[in-house]
């Protein structure tokens, strides 16, 4: 009966002991930020932020078709606006989301310093794009929602 | 008469050949629905892209243009 208290206790510090030894295996240590193991966040923001752009530019684009007689209907200036801006996100976004794939294929290739900051600098301008195109995509639906 | 039955048996080559172009062509299009999907799974996942799922992502970005919304609306 004395000894059952430090055998409990016994096991339950070499169980930590186990689990603390796992968490300093990079392979068994559970992902940092969330990220899948191994995977670098640099490549894994860069393709997330390249296909969430892609959505968005999508989803601008059939709405400016959906939407813009309705819109122009009820508010011709605004509608303009908008119909401008889809323009040039029609006139940009190819080569956007190209150059934003190629960088991020050149830093998968060689992952140096140089190419981390060139992908990481370009990302910037998909991102901003995408928030902008986001902003026109929510006025949209607000001031002409699909109709059901 | 040999000219009366040609007739329905040409239609029926045709729709036969249109059927089989179409079963030729959804697998394709499936797959790269699938793979599309496959690779915005993986990045929710926050996995870096396989050169697979890479290429599915080329290919939808190399297509942009090609769409009758791809192009500019007048005002």
């Amino acid at each position: 009966m004395k000894q059952a208290f430090p055998r409990r206790l016994l096991g339950t510090v070499a169980l930590l002991c186990i689990l603390s030894t796992f968490s300093f295996v990079p392979s068994c240590a559970p992902p940092q930020g969330g990220y899948a193991t191994g995977a670098d966040p640099v490549v894994v923001d860069a393709e997330r932020d390249t296909q969430v752009a892609y959505d968005v530019f999508e989803a601008v684009k059939k709405a400016d078709i959906d939407l813009y007689p309705a819109w122009k209907a009820i508010d011709a200036k605004s509608a303009g606006a908008f119909r401008t801006y889809v323009n040039y996100i029609r006139a940009h976004e190819r080569a956007w989301l190209t150059t934003a794939r190629t960088l991020t294929k050149a830093y998968k290739n060689n992952r140096s310093a140089d190419n981390k900051a060139t992908l990481t600098t370009y990302m910037v301008t998909v991102t901003t794009a995408t928030s902008e195109a986001t902003k026109w995509l929510s006025k949209a639906n607000t001031i002409a929602p699909p109709i059901p | 008469m040999s000219t009366g039955n040609t007739a329905p048996s040409n239609s029926a080559d045709t729709v036969g050949a249109i059927i089989s172009l179409i079963a030729a062509f959804v697998p394709l299009v499936t797959d790269e629905m699938d793979l599309w999907n496959t690779a915005k799974n993986h990045l929710a996942q926050k996995d870096e892209l396989t050169p697979e799922l890479e290429q599915a992502f080329d290919d939808k970005i190399a297509a942009i243009g090609t769409k009758p919304e791809d192009q500019q609306q007048p005002l």
